[in-house]
């Protein structure tokens, strides 16, 4: 029966664990993987397609988007045996596509010059653009020589190459030999305009410029006077002549019958103690054809303004939401100029104010402002002649710490209303208006802490399981003001549950009366007619009955033996033999206590078993061998 | 002990087995603040001030300064639509992250133009490992992408009908669209650069939409999406998790139901009930003794 109940609760603790287990089980519908427990796995092919596809872009001479594709290649996920060669090919190609840029803006910058017969400055482009076209060789069989590299790595040409990893190879192939075609028309164009230039040399007349000016210095802002004269072999009358500044143009002038020139310049407000003036002459019209152009030697103008210094300080930290005070001097060659002062807090303006010399301007920190490092920007704007200037700080935001002092009562009988009350407080005084939260296992109460800091509320405690113990509460303020720093504050409280402690004081005492009541419980019928035999003897022990010499013969030796030592075990051992004692477990009960005659009893135990309950007969040997044992025991019990 | 009573005693034992072990075993379900997995939440909740929203009815009332991340593998209602729109309306940030999920009923319920395509996103080079993990480097400067360096995405798809000023973030131009699933691409599928990360003014708030949930999970903590979620940390009064949209697991229904009977235990009314059913077993043998006699 036991056997079958404890089968019966295997299989229903399986039966009932095993449609939980999906409860447990990981959900499986989500798109996505761990990214941990994945392998990684490169796609060489794609990084062929890759490259056949910016090779293309700059074969139509899409530089730009080549180089972006290039960029973006920096972070592709490459094999490590190809990331040597890869990023080899990365730079070899950027340098390719820099330089093929380069070379077609020269070249066209040189037709552009021959076409308005700046020779000299084409002669310039076109040696240039014969340097480029020859690196750009260079690099293309470069490149290509580590194509063929990277392709024995991947092992294209193996036979076990896919076909997809072939047909990317022979894209980037392809390219390639696109690629090296425009090269080629690159360097057939630099010759075409090099022999253009060779025949413009001689067809064109020379021309001369000349350039001066006063006076050679000015403020910024004032004008000087710029003159000089155009000629070949004599005087070039009525050619438009342009001034560069800084080879930017600045001003016209046409030339006179004697071919000279007169120009009224004005320097424009850039705080640069030296600027350079040239003069150009571009042949325009008829002149396109005969004469060559012409630029004057550069002239250098000092150039003057009065700098300004700027002095500042401010306090190193600051609160979100109250004042600073930012101090300093602004001063240049002439004081008592009233200057525009900025203030910038993290590169957004914060305030703007017109000073003269010192200042103190008050300003307040942002109330959103992180707490941390931020940056302080003040800077004078420029003025006419008075240069800009700019000064950054460095300025940390801290909140103010605040501090509560929290009643409350130390012991909560559950369930009630807890009455909290306390202050809130910084160093310099009471902290008004703050929002004060309370949290006690899942209720909660919110406050404001008056005019000095105080509050005072109460929050109903819940009924629940618990018993008697500490239990946290937790107190979070929230300051008003944005310079003061939330708080959060957890104090203990000893609670009791009455309730919960009186009902389970009844169940224990419901349980122990019931346990008393079965103590107390009359003892079955058989045992009231169990007799009591040498009660008088031994008054501590009442023996039950026992097997006796019911048996005859040899079966009636060895129980009367077995009686006889049982009696004087029971004795010594103050321990009675009841009627539902088995003959074992008496042994057993009788062994641990009497260890000296463990072994002989547990054998004479065994004689009287064999007496009792075999079928066999026994014969005279173990009725002598259970009279020696008894014999044995009772001398082992003698004092 | 009679068979009947053994079989009620070890059910009961059962029960109570299943409902410790289902109390304390941690959760695995995705996307929640609980899971200390590789695909919970558990590590956002811990490093940032997150809440665990478990209903859209419980948005907060002034929401402005505050962010909502929702994640929407779930359906919504027409109320869940509308607490939204009146949270980004009054000056929330909507932080919506999808890929296949419901994404696009939120959006056409706000009224913006702007789908998750729903197609996985594949990237055979600008990689983290394999193609199904997208690094996004072509990032914009705004508050949200201040500091990052290159996002990982995991299975993620991408953004359509965005318009590029609304854009804070690209794939790369050797992503691609797998519109038929054979993760390699075919003429006609969409190649990148393609949205994956855009921002959108709506009302007093903002809406950002971000073409993959699982840049929030515990696993994908890689540098770029921890700076993502400390700068949308950093930019948050309060931070809101959703976890009320996300598919529902045995596992979370049966805590559910174990907080509930927790909660409802803790009533006055169930801890009375709970002392009156101890007793009233305590004292059955009483009783049935006195029967008896």
């Amino acid at each position: 029966m036991k056997r079958l109940a404890l089968a019966l609760g295997v299989v229903i603790l399986l039966a009932a664990f095993v449609p939980g287990f999906p409860s447990f089980a990981q959900p499986a519908n989500i798109p996505h993987e761990n990214p941990e427990a994945i392998k990684s796995s490169p796609d060489p092919a794609a990084l062929l397609l890759s490259y056949g596809e910016i090779f293309s872009l700059a074969s139509i001479r899409q530089y730009d988007d080549a180089q972006s594709l290039l960029q973006e290649l920096q972070r592709a996920n490459i094999p490590d045996e190809l990331r040597y060669l890869a990023d080899r090919y990365r730079t070899l190609s950027q340098r390719l596509f820099a330089t093929l840029d380069n070379l077609e803006l020269t070249l066209d910058e040189a037709a552009a010059l021959l076409a308005t017969s700046q020779l000299e400055e084409a002669e310039e482009k076109l040696a240039s653009a014969k340097t480029a076209a020859r690196e750009a060789q260079l690099l293309l069989g470069d490149i290509e020589t580590a194509t063929g590299a990277m392709a024995d790595i991947l092992g294209v040409f193996a036979a076990s190459a896919t076909e997809r990893l072939r047909g990317a190879y022979d894209r980037l192939e392809a390219s390639l030999e696109r690629l090296r075609e425009l090269l080629d028309e690159l360097a057939r164009l630099q010759q075409s305009l090099a022999h253009q230039y060779q025949i413009i040399l001689m067809r064109l007349i020379p021309t001369e410029l000349s350039l001066s000016v006063a006076p050679s210095s000015v403020f910024i802002g004032e004008s000087l006077t710029a003159w000089g004269r155009l000629s070949n072999t004599g005087p070039l009358p009525q050619r438009e002549i342009t001034i560069l500044l800084d080879d930017k143009p600045l001003a016209r002038a046409t030339t006179s019958a004697a071919g000279s020139y007169l120009a009224s310049i004005t320097i424009p407000y850039k705080y640069v103690a030296k600027m350079t003036l040239r003069a150009v002459y571009l042949p325009s019209g008829d002149d396109i054809g005969t004469y060559q152009a012409s630029k004057s030697p550069l002239v250098a103008i000092d150039t003057r303004f009065y700098p300004t210094s700027l002095e500042v300080s401010a306090p190193e930290t600051a609160y979100p939401g109250l004042p600073i005070t930012i101090s300093g001097r602004v001063s240049s060659t002439t004081d008592g100029v009233s200057r525009t002062l900025q203030v910038l807090w993290d590169n957004a303006k914060l305030a703007e104010e017109t000073v003269k010399g010192k200042f103190d301007l008050e300003i307040t920190t942002p109330e959103g402002a992180q707490t941390g490092k931020h940056e302080l920007t003040v800077l004078v704007a420029p003025q006419g002649r008075y240069a800009g200037a700019r000064e950054r700080l460095s300025i940390r935001v801290f909140r103010l710490p605040i501090q509560i002092d929290v009643q409350l009562p130390r012991l909560i009988i559950l369930p009630s209303a807890i009455r909290a009350s306390g202050r809130v407080s910084h160093n310099l005084g009471a902290v008004k208006d703050a929002r004060v939260s309370l949290a006690f296992k899942g209720a909660s109460a919110v406050t404001k802490t008056a005019a000095d800091g105080s509050f005072s509320t109460s929050i109903e405690a819940p009924l629940d399981l618990s018993l008697v113990g500490p239990k946290e509460l937790t107190i979070t303020v929230s300051p008003a003001e944005p310079w003061y720093a939330p708080l959060e504050v957890r104090r203990q409280t000893f609670t009791v549950n009455p309730a919960n402690l009186g009902l389970l004081l009844a169940g224990f005492l419901s349980l122990g009366l019931l346990v008393y009541k079965r103590v107390r419980a009359p003892k079955p019928e058989a045992q009231k007619t169990t007799p009591q035999p040498q009660a008088e003897e031994i008054p501590a022990l009442t023996p039950p009955p026992r097997p006796r010499g019911e048996l005859a013969g040899t079966r009636g030796k060895v129980l009367a033996a077995y009686t006889s030592a049982l009696e004087m075990v029971e004795r010594r051992t103050a321990m009675a033999m009841a009627a539902s004692t088995t003959l074992r477990e008496f042994l057993k009960a009788a062994a641990s206590r009497l260890p000296d005659i463990a072994e002989p009893f547990t054998e004479l135990t065994t004689l009287a078993e064999l007496a009792l309950y075999s079928a066999r007969e026994l014969d005279e040997t173990t009725a002598t061998r259970a009279e020696q044992l008894a014999s044995t025991i009772k001398k082992g019990l003698l004092p | 002990m009679n068979l009947r009573k053994f079989l009620a005693m070890l059910s009961g034992a059962l029960l109570l087995i299943l409902a410790i072990v289902a109390w304390f075993f941690p959760s695995n379900e995705d996307f929640r603040t609980e899971n200390p997995f590789w695909n919970g939440a558990k590590e956002m909740s811990l490093n940032y001030p997150v809440l665990a929203l478990e209903s859209l009815l419980n948005l907060p009332a002034s929401p402005q300064g505050a962010t909502l991340i929702l994640i929407p593998y779930l359906k919504f209602s027409p109320a869940e639509l509308e607490a939204l729109n009146s949270f980004v309306s009054q000056g929330g940030r909507l932080i919506l992250a999808d890929d296949y999920g419901y994404g696009n009923q939120v959006l056409e319920y706000l009224g913006l133009k702007a789908r998750f395509s729903r197609h996985p996103l594949l990237d055979p080079l600008a990689n983290y490992k394999s193609k199904w993990f997208p690094r996004i480097s072509r990032l914009k400067e705004s508050a949200l992408t201040t500091n990052i360096d290159s996002l990982v995405l995991n299975h993620a798809t991408s953004l359509t009908n965005v318009e590029d000023s609304d854009v804070l973030g690209w794939s790369s131009s050797f992503s691609f669209l797998d519109h038929n699933g054979d993760q390699l691409w075919q003429e006609g599928e969409p190649t990148g650069p393609l949205a994956v990360v855009s921002s959108h003014a709506l009302g007093k708030g903002e809406i950002v939409l971000i073409a993959d949930p699982s840049l929030f999970i515990n696993s994908m903590s890689l540098a770029g999406n921890e700076q993502l979620r400390q700068n949308i940390a950093a930019t948050s009064a309060k931070l809101l998790l959703d976890q009320s949209h996300l598919p529902p697991s045995n596992l979370h229904q049966t805590k559910s139901m174990l907080a509930y009977l927790r909660g409802s235990l803790t009533t006055p009314l169930g801890t009375l009930g709970v002392v009156i059913l101890a007793l009233t077993i305590t004292l059955m043998p009483l009783w049935q003794e006195r029967r008896r006699k």
